[in-house]
């Protein structure tokens, strides 16, 4: 079977966004949910967590993609309108995120 | 070692400017979703790519010998630091969106698809660019504070 190549874009998209959209969360959820250490008395420490959260967003996109590419294949004008107003709303999420949960 | 950093920070930060710049080119040429600007957009991402990509590399030294001295002396331009960081991901994120966006609107061969598509890269790139304008500024505020 040959594979259509605009839901594959599509699917490369939605990946994309959702990498940002994923950082956005678990940052949110580390700043809101669990107790760090002052970064004035840590001196360095091995894991970097925004390495950490890039490679877990990277993964759910990973995730993600197969679903948008199926829902791209089944509408695509739909799947493309979704991810337009996907862009404006994990850019508000990121912005949020960035400005009030640093 | 320690040159070698400022010397990448120093890099850093100009690319980092001349990609908000880059970026304002296709942010404001897109608004005509019929529009193709192909070389300004890859040439655009590939900075904001080479800027991230160079601030990756800086990173953990940057966390290892420079963090801590500047939570220590000024914790709010600390945070405003972390909030540069945060930000820098989705200059990034949206730049890689708008460009495959742009790009290939010739896979799609729908009028509405193509049309949607390269409203999404002008969103993007838009989103991409403002989010720049920030993380440029509070990079300058903070190295002019402290370096390597």
């Amino acid at each position: 079977m040959r594979r259509q190549p605009a839901p594959l874009l599509a699917a490369l998209l939605g990946a994309l966004l959702v990498v940002p959209a994923a950082y956005a969360l678990l940052r949110g959820y580390d700043a809101l949910f669990s107790s760090e250490a002052n970064p004035a008395t840590v001196v360095t420490s091995l894991r970097i967590a925004m390495y950490w959260r890039l490679a877990v967003g990277a993964y759910v996109g990973g995730m993600a993609a197969p679903l948008v590419y199926l829902a791209a294949r089944r509408d695509l004008f739909r799947t493309l309108r979704g991810l337009e107003l996907g862009v404006l709303l994990v850019g508000a999420l990121l912005l949020a995120q960035g400005t009030l949960l640093p | 070692m320690t040159l070698a950093l400022r010397v990448l920070e120093r890099v850093h930060g100009h690319l980092g400017w001349l990609a908000v710049a880059a970026l304002a080119h296709p942010a404001i040429l897109l608004r005509d979703p019929r529009r193709r600007a192909r070389l300004s957009v890859s040439l655009a991402t590939a900075l904001v790519v080479v800027t991230g990509g160079l601030g990756a590399t800086i990173y953990p030294d940057y966390r290892a010998r420079v963090k801590q001295r500047i939570f220590l002396e000024a914790p709010a331009l600390g945070w405003m630091f972390e909030r540069k960081e945060h930000l820098a991901v989705g200059v990034l994120a949206f730049a890689l969106v708008g460009c495959a966006a742009h790009l290939g609107v010739t896979l799609c061969t729908e009028p509405e698809a193509r049309l949607s598509l390269g409203r999404l890269s002008h969103r993007a790139f838009v989103v991409s660019l403002l989010m720049a304008v920030v993380v440029a500024s509070i990079g300058v505020a903070v190295a002019s504070f402290k370096s390597f």
